[in-house]
């Protein structure tokens, strides 16, 4: 193999290592939690996974915002790309979420803040894949996902200040004073944030470059024909 | 052309069309007034009083009569290419944006207007209040600026109609928390004093949206 195709598996090699240190420090190497016990160790999957998911939506952010400044076709590839990944990620978090809720909560939905939000978003980024869906004139398609997407974004804080007024019941474990847990647990958090942050990596250099090459593939269909 | 005139003309022109074709307010009405129907419908088994679901009704209906007034506004600026004839006209693309809104604006508070009294008598619940008229007004304006942004996008689009609700109903989310709550909060006797924390965040919903809706609206209009 080239130096190229060696480089091009660093990434994808680099989070696989990182998502099976992460899966042994997550249910091996924490200490068990004194309440929950080994019902807690999806927290740190959970967390990752949510952290990941929120970083996808900031990628998409900056990318839509650079589509309308510079108006170039990787920036709307690079967000739709991170919308896709982001999607998948806050759906693992809703899922992971529940099975979680269920068992600590005994219920596997609660309107909290923090829930309410999160499915908030999924629907807000389904909207955004819906509309890129039923547009077909590409530098239209590009400009109103990225319209939608710089607004939606902007929309999310006052989504969360909104709903927050309600009650939440959602733990908080890192404040102003610092991490609330022990320092093996600390550790599992941040191999596996870590790991998710790998995984969204690779997933994201994929997409990308799936996109754009189907932009080309489309390009040269229409000068063919 | 610069200035109102404009903006005035297409507004007149909406109101126009609303005076001879009444599809508008016609169909805006009836459908709040059959939200509010099936609602008492699936209501009705379990909640004995109507004053508990009065607010939840109230938005739900204003958000879906919203949502049809918007797909029906920029759906007939699509027919017979009338929005690139707007667009080819000499002025701003934030002017058309602008007067979309306001006359969709127009509209939601007319079909307020027609609904409330109708709403009292059937809930029982009194909903003609000056109060709450400033809650409903707040939220007809955050509908009308959003809503108008993101349908004049769904009308260009081949799902059409279809994805409107899809986009604005979860950017809405806080309008909707926050009128529902203003509005339980006006009915439950508090004052607008006592929900002012609501009404600061409708507002700061309607003056956020209005303003980046109108910045962004000349990129909706490209082309």
């Amino acid at each position: 193999m080239r130096a190229r195709e060696w480089a091009a598996l660093a990434l994808p090699g680099t989070s696989a290592v990182l998502m099976l240190a992460a899966i042994e420090a997550a249910l091996v190497l924490a200490p068990t939690e004194r309440v929950m016990g080994p019902l807690q160790r999806i927290f740190y999957f959970h967390l990752s996974d949510a952290i990941a998911a929120f970083a996808a939506f900031v990628v998409a952010f900056g990318a839509s915002v650079a589509y309308l400044a510079r108006g170039e076709r990787r920036w709307d590839a690079l967000a739709v790309s991170a919308v896709e990944v982001g999607e998948l990620f806050s759906t693992l978090v809703l899922l992971t979420g529940m099975l979680w809720a269920r068992m600590a909560w005994n219920t596997w939905w609660t309107w909290d803040p923090r829930l309410t939000t999160m499915l908030v978003l999924w629907l807000l980024y389904a909207g955004y894949l819906m509309l890129r869906a039923s547009l077909e004139d590409e530098a239209r398609r590009a400009r109103y996902a990225a319209v939608l997407a710089v607004l939606g974004f902007l929309d999310v804080p006052i989504v969360f200040m909104a709903i927050r007024w309600w009650r939440t019941i959602h733990p908080v474990l890192f404040d102003a004073s610092g991490a609330h847990m022990e320092p093996a647990m600390l550790a599992a958090v941040v191999v596996s944030l870590l790991a998710f942050i790998g995984l969204l990596a690779t997933l994201l250099v994929a997409r990308v470059r799936l996109e754009l090459l189907s932009g080309d593939v489309d390009e040269l269909h229409r000068r063919l024909l | 052309m610069s200035g109102w005139r404009p903006f005035l003309a297409l507004v007149g022109k909406d109101l126009v069309v609303e005076r001879r074709t009444h599809q508008a307010l016609a169909t805006m009405f009836v459908f709040s007034l059959l939200v509010l129907v099936i609602l008492s419908f699936a209501f009705e088994l379990r909640v004995g009083n109507a004053q508990q679901v009065a607010p939840g009704a109230l938005w739900v209906a204003l958000a879906f009569a919203a949502v049809l007034g918007l797909n029906r506004s920029l759906a007939q600026e699509r027919e017979d290419g009338c929005l690139e004839g707007l667009m080819l006209a000499p002025m701003e693309r934030s002017t058309i944006y602008l007067a979309k809104a306001a006359s969709n604006l127009l509209f939601l508070v007319a079909t307020q207007a027609i609904v409330l009294p109708v709403f009292s008598v059937l809930l029982g619940v009194d909903v003609l209040r000056a109060d709450l008229a400033l809650v409903l007004f707040l939220g007809a304006l955050g509908l009308a600026a959003a809503g108008t942004l993101v349908a004049t996008m769904a009308a260009q689009t081949r799902a059409r109609e279809v994805l409107l609700p899809v986009l604005l109903l979860p950017l809405s989310v806080p309008l909707l928390i926050a009128g529902a709550k203003a509005t339980a909060g006006v009915l439950d006797g508090g004052g607008l004093a006592g929900v002012s924390g609501w009404l600061r965040l409708l507002a700061g919903f309607d003056v956020a949206w209005a303003a980046a809706s109108y910045l962004i609206s000349a990129t909706i209009l490209e082309e």
